[in-house]
């Protein structure tokens, strides 16, 4: 082995677990030698440090507190679930009936408007032609303006519905002979 | 240094706790209080914890370097356990587990409080020769625990279940969701750096 030994070699060597090719190079290689002798001090050095014992009593009283939070801690969760379940539950159901009222719900406050089921007209923000129309609207009836009043048409459109139903019968009357139709 | 000198294992796991202590797959006798405790027997939880108690408040101790702290974090430890017991899967030994757990709370705790000595750089100059001679045992223990405190997480958690848990590296890889070569690099620099704080 012409190169040095890796860091995870070193730490096997110390824990005696290197080949027989790592010991023989730590045999020859002064530097890998010296490398592995630092870190077994260091070794030595953290076996040395004990965790001061704590008195043979506390580990009673350690248990006995662990047991303590562990019993508060219980009936806390089991509250917990006592009214998360139906909290969730109602969730649930408003979450279902917020999804199957979709996004153009309503808001509270607004008057419901009812649409037709089906229209073939398209909404009024797409509707090209509306405006035109609203302007033809606010100019009164075409018809009006295009049929001078003394015509036999201009006439006849200001009749009105029985005045209308009184033509239509005098009509048919001259057309039948006086014959009901 | 020769071959012969070097075929005697040093023992990296000399220094840590009994071997009974410390399970390589579940053990029998923590399977069944497990089982007892999913069954609602909350008394078998204080079986678990009579058993790894002195391993985790330990644990604890190393990383937190005082009884008041260390207390707090080995009961959270294992309240957090008997919360996430229900998720054990029993694929690994439950101290693995629990040390798991316990590494995590510390390493939130010293993140939250943001421990006040000041943390190395994972690669240290070398200190000054002869304070470890003058120093009497217990003042040495408690100025190694006190180096040990200050080296980088993930050297330190490296070193502390290695060392001082007697696991094995494969278990501490699976402890620190780390690949083996990782655990093994980081406990060479450990050392390394434990050496150098201490300045020698």
């Amino acid at each position: 082995m012409r190169t040095h030994l890796t860091d995870d070699m070193l730490v096997e060597a110390l824990d005696g677990l290197g080949s027989a090719e790592v010991r023989r190079h730590l045999g020859a290689c002064p530097e890998c030698a010296a490398r592995l002798d630092e870190v077994r001090l260091g070794l030595e050095m953290a076996q040395a440090a004990e965790v001061p014992e704590p008195p043979p009593r506390y580990w009673e009283v350690f248990r006995r507190q662990v047991g303590r939070r562990i019993s508060e801690e219980a009936p806390a969760r089991r509250a917990v679930a006592f009214w998360l379940f139906p909290a969730l539950a109602t969730l649930a159901v408003l979450i279902a009936l917020g999804i199957l009222r979709g996004p153009n719900a309503s808001q509270p406050g607004e008057p419901a408007v009812t649409l037709p089921a089906w229209s073939a007209l398209p909404p009024a923000e797409e509707d090209e032609g509306l405006e035109v129309l609203q302007a033809l609207a606010a100019e009164g009836d075409p018809l009006d303006a295009a049929l001078p009043p003394q015509t036999v048409a201009g006439e006849l459109s200001q009749l009105s519905d029985e005045e209308s139903e009184v033509l239509a019968d005098a009509l048919r009357h001259e057309l039948t002979g006086g014959e009901a139709l | 240094m020769t071959v012969d000198a070097l075929a005697i294992p040093v023992g990296l796991a000399a220094a840590g706790p009994p071997r009974d202590a410390v399970a390589r797959g579940l053990r029998e006798d923590d399977r069944e209080a497990i089982e007892a405790c999913r069954q609602g027997e909350r008394e078998a939880f204080d079986r678990l914890v009579e058993r790894y108690q002195r391993d985790v408040y330990r644990l604890c101790y190393r990383y937190v370097n005082n009884h008041q702290d260390a207390n707090d974090m080995a009961q959270e430890a294992f309240l957090k356990a008997y919360r996430a017991l229900s998720r054990f899967r029993g694929d690994s030994a439950f101290s693995t587990w629990l040390y798991r757990i316990a590494v995590n709370t510390c390493l939130n705790f010293r993140a939250a409080r943001r421990v006040p000595q000041e943390e190395l750089s994972e690669h240290l100059a070398d200190g000054g020769a002869g304070v470890a001679e003058r120093m009497q045992e217990d003042e040495r223990s408690a100025q190694v625990r006190k180096a040990v405190a200050r080296l980088p997480e993930k050297q330190r958690a490296t070193l502390i279940l290695k060392i001082y848990h007697d696991l094995t590296h494969e278990e501490v890889a699976r402890v620190l969701g780390a690949s083996v070569g990782t655990v093994k690099a980081n406990l060479f620099h450990a050392l390394g750096n434990l050496r150098k704080l201490m300045g020698v």
